[in-house]
């Protein structure tokens, strides 16, 4: 191959891949910001939550209602006592909750119900805008099995 | 293959292992045809540090969508949503990940030349 045509290569390569990245991301975001917009269109939401602390002890906290806006850290502050430690760039990182400590391979987990069954969290605690009607679940759980037993 | 699959810090392969390998695949095909084309010589010259570059946020673009559709299969089946809606989805919400996976692997590739040289000298 001549050098120019490796040099014209190598440049549609380059704008290839920044294209295709910077539509992802534009895309990233434009879903993002979606989906931010819709849970903030109400004042108040109305959660459900289930902390599950491990022992067969479950505990439903159905219908609590918060100003929109608010994170799954916020609302489960509403409804148990949570320690956590703030990882830059991270976020939260929940090391107790109810005085029940993260300990060997037992951490605390959330998971959330969508159409399709628990999912579980994507992002830490404090980075997850809640929703209306949305459920979620804490779950003291053994993180050494793959894939993670979820809540049902 | 098997190791990686069994002790990446991401958790078990799965069924996204046949679609890991095709990746894999693709981008050490790649690498060896590159390797031909390019003279001992010039190894660490600007010009070729610059072509591994962008060949290699290239090719993990290429392996990122590779797997990406992997999962979005595995999504489809499980969920019952379409594969293109799937794949959108996996694609988007992945976007972030892959774009620190490209940028990091353009950075490493700018010292891959300049480190392959140094280990073949050490080899002889």
């Amino acid at each position: 191959m001549s050098v120019k045509k490796r040099t014209y290569a190598l440049t549609v390569l380059a704008l290839l891949v920044w294209g295709i990245l910077a539509s992802l991301l534009a895309g990233y975001y434009y879903y993002s910001y979606g989906d931010v917009l819709s849970k903030t269109q109400k004042p108040i939401v109305t959660v459900n939550i289930g902390i599950n602390y491990g022992n067969g002890t479950v505990i439903w906290h159905n219908g609590t209602t918060v100003m929109s806006g608010g994170t799954l850290l916020n609302v489960t502050m509403l409804v148990a006592e949570v320690k956590y430690t703030l990882w830059p760039g991270a976020g939260a990182f929940v090391d107790s909750i109810d005085d029940l400590a993260n300990s060997g391979s037992y951490y605390w987990m959330w998971w959330m119900y969508t159409t399709f069954g628990w999912s579980q969290g994507q992002v830490a605690c404090d980075r997850y805008i809640i929703g209306d009607n949305e459920t979620y679940y804490w779950y003291y759980e053994d993180t050494s099995i793959t894939p993670l037993p979820s809540p049902s | 293959m098997f190791a990686n699959s069994y002790l990446s810090f991401w958790g078990l392969a799965g069924l996204n292992m046949p679609f890991q390998m095709v990746g894999m695949g693709i981008i050490g095909l790649v690498g060896g045809l590159y390797g031909k084309t390019i003279k001992e010589s010039d190894v660490v010259s600007g010009k070729n540090i610059v072509e591994v570059v962008i060949l290699g946020a290239f090719l993990t673009l290429t392996y990122d969508i590779i797997t990406n559709f992997g999962f979005a299969v595995q999504l489809s089946l499980v969920t019952g949503v379409s594969l293109w809606l799937a794949f959108v989805g996996v694609l988007i919400t992945g976007a972030v990940f892959a774009f620190i996976h490209v940028t990091s692997n353009a950075f490493l590739f700018m010292i891959a030349m300049p480190l392959a040289k140094v280990m073949r000298q050490l080899t002889r």
